[in-house]
């Protein structure tokens, strides 16, 4: 045979040869994804969920510890073998707690990274900016506030709302520490307007009407004079929905006064920027926590805080860690329950048969009618420069 | 009633002294200084540095905050402000406004964004007078407004670098023609006005806390101060501060607190429509 001639023969046979085995590569791969990928961000090895939330900006200080609180928990799950054998990969993307950007982090976390579930929003306006789009993608997203509304089998939130939380701080001021005239000091906006709700609800129960309401624009920096139309009031008790600054600067205001109402307000009255900003005029501060306390000392924060530890020894206890913990928690047992064969559809179906769960540190609960998990409240009072529990668990509603 | 009174007067005082601030640099260097509050804030974190970081006493730290801030406003004047009004004169306000963002982000990036207790600068606490109780705070912001009116009234009325400064914000080219040197001029009411700011910065950090943003609504009634004196009078500006931070405590007394910080743009609105040139049109411009 002419060499030449058995060249292109041979060379015609390599080539075929390689064809086929490029076909059957590609025909072997696509039949073994198609087997192991039974749902975006899922595979034999894996689960990949994202979040966008702020990894810059002025409110790291308290994404940063929500962040280890829920890396923590899912480090640790890996650790012990996965869910059903696959690894939680979490990835976020940040939105420097804006809006616009908390969309586009969504978008490329759904479209370009194919995450089974957006884990991970904070903030009322950023997680309002998202909603729509995973509600019309279908896809689960779990928010640290309150379920956004109106709900949707995609939609899961965490905090209890500030109504409920004011309700019950009132109650307690009212009832079991026997105060008598209650002012409400509030941030003009939403968040005032909700949390007047909850005052209002509770001291219609009792019989007692409020002695004195007295607002502040956001941006607000002194409260002396709000200080002093309280204490004109002669109110015995102040409940106030706002930021960490705005009420410890209205404590520390009073102090400077010698206006030293009761104040109560909602778990903020528990976080580490409180106590560092009021140092002992923190003692007598009443507030209603929908997590526990970190800094009481409980079998519960000393195991979860030991938990985030392991994995970020200079992590410092803040509240929002421990809600990051608890909802990981709370994650983790979902998805578990969703089964090996994990699709979208079941997840959805395992929240909202979920009924109560318990996490280390957060009594929670799911159901068809309710998408917010935080399922009861906890009254504590500082004393002593340590916050202690003056009542058990106190169920919420928590729609 | 006392209590809003010296709550206002106090808060008037430092609306007083940052609108001096405001106004030194406005008629000696035409620059509306919109970071005259960001400056503020640096120069109240650089006070909490040397107690915090280094460990000075409270006297010492606002001693050496001063100091610093004679460089700043040295440094901030000859370096950017001069070298712009050399170039481009209406650039300055995009300038000012730069250096109000830079400010603000740098701050926090260096300290964090979050709040911070500031070191007592007092040893007391609060005072009772006549049974009344008043924070130490307010006075002494009040007896810092009055000291500091009274050295830049003082300043401009009887030192020859004060009368150069009227003469040069009244005509520059006379004021070059007779000998002054405005670079010096300049250099001086930047200096004046950063030391005013920092004084201002370290009591509102002492009556709140220390943090980036601070100074949010406080430089807007300093502004509202400066348009009450015209632009143009010290004396105007002084009494304007005063008046605007007694008018927040009748309002929140009378009505609802709600209402205080409103009246500062009220005010804006009202003169700019009724009396453009300020309350006190008519007095002879920049006399102290």
């Amino acid at each position: 045979m002419d060499s030449k001639k058995v060249r292109r023969t041979f060379l015609r046979g390599v080539n075929g040869s390689l064809r086929l085995a490029i076909l059957s590569a590609f025909i072997w791969h696509s039949a073994a994804t198609t087997a192991a990928e039974q749902a975006p961000g899922v595979s034999d090895r894996q689960i990949l969920l994202g979040g966008v939330f702020a990894l810059t900006g002025p409110v790291r200080f308290i994404s940063l510890p929500y962040e280890q609180g829920v890396s923590a928990v899912f480090k640790n799950t890996n650790a012990n073998g996965g869910i059903h054998g696959r690894m939680i990969k979490w990835r976020i993307e940040d939105d420097a707690y804006q809006p616009a950007r908390t969309l586009a982090g969504a978008k490329k976390l759904v479209e370009r990274d194919g995450t089974f579930a957006v884990f991970g929003l904070i903030g009322q306006p950023t997680t309002m900016a998202v909603a729509p789009y995973l509600q019309k993608m279908k896809v689960p997203f779990f928010t640290l506030n309150a379920a956004p509304r109106p709900l949707t089998p995609y939609s899961w939130g965490t905090q209890s709302s500030y109504a409920d939380l004011s309700y019950h701080v009132t109650r307690h001021m009212v009832q079991k520490l026997g105060l008598k005239r209650i002012g409400y000091l509030y941030q003009n906006d939403d968040l005032g307007a909700v949390g007047r709700v909850g005052v209002d609800r509770a001291l219609s129960e009792l019989g007692v009407k409020l002695t004195s309401a007295v607002g502040y624009e956001r941006g607000t920096r002194d409260f002396t004079t709000q200080v002093l139309k309280l204490r004109d009031a002669k109110v015995d008790g102040v409940v106030s929905i706002g930021t960490a600054g705005s009420i410890a600067t209205a404590i520390k205001q009073g102090v400077q006064l010698n206006i030293r109402p009761t104040w109560g307000t909602y778990g903020v009255g528990g976080s580490a920027i409180v106590r560092k900003l009021l140092g002992d005029n923190i003692n007598g501060l009443v507030f209603a926590s929908d997590i526990e306390s970190q800094f009481s000392g409980s079998p519960a924060a000393k195991k979860a805080f030991a938990v985030v530890q392991k994995y970020y020894p200079k992590a410092k206890s803040e509240f929002t860690m421990f809600m990051g913990y608890a909802q990981a928690q709370m994650m983790v047992h979902v998805l578990r329950a969703a089964g090996k064969d994990l699709t979208r559809e079941k997840l959805v179906a395992a929240l909202l048969n979920m009924g109560t769960y318990k996490s280390d540190v957060m009594p929670m609960s799911y159901s068809s009618t309710k998408h917010t998990a935080a399922s009861a409240v906890k009254i504590y009072q500082w004393k002593d420069g340590k916050p202690v529990a003056l009542s058990d668990w106190l169920p919420i509603s928590g729609k | 009633m006392i209590q809003y009174v010296m709550a206002g007067l106090a808060y008037g005082s430092l609306y007083a002294l940052l609108g001096l601030g405001l106004l030194l640099t406005i008629r000696s260097t035409n620059v509306l200084n919109f970071a005259q509050g960001e400056l503020s804030t640096l120069m109240a974190f650089i006070c909490f540095a040397f107690a915090a970081s280094l460990g000075w006493g409270a006297e010492s730290a606002f001693v050496g905050s001063l100091v610093v801030a004679v460089i700043v406003g040295f440094v901030l004047y000859n370096v950017i402000i001069y070298q712009i009004r050399r170039r481009d004169q209406e650039q300055l306000a995009t300038v000012a406004i730069s250096l109000k963002l830079a400010i603000t982000g740098l701050v926090a990036l260096y300290w964090g964004p979050e709040a911070r207790i500031f070191p007592p600068l007092f040893d007391v606490q609060r005072f009772e007078v006549l049974g009344t109780v008043i924070p130490a705070n307010q006075l002494w912001m009040i007896l810092a407004g009055l000291v500091g009116m009274v050295l830049v009234g003082t300043f401009l009325r009887f030192t020859n670098l004060g009368l150069a400064m009227r003469v040069a914000a009244e005509n520059p080219d006379l004021a070059q023609l007779l000998g002054v040197n405005l670079r010096v001029v300049g250099s001086a009411a930047w200096v004046a006005a950063t030391l005013l700011g920092t004084v201002t910065g370290v009591l509102l950090a002492s009556s709140l806390f220390l943090s980036p943003y601070m100074m949010g609504l406080v430089i807007l009634k300093a502004f509202t101060a400066l348009v009450i004196g015209g632009m143009v009078s010290p004396v105007g500006v002084a009494i304007g501060g005063l008046m605007l931070g007694l008018l927040e405590a009748f309002v929140a007394y009378t009505l609802t607190p709600l209402l205080q910080d409103s009246v500062g743009l009220f005010i804006i609105i009202l003169v700019l429509l009724f009396r453009p040139r300020g309350l006190f049109a008519g007095q002879e411009s920049w006399r102290a």
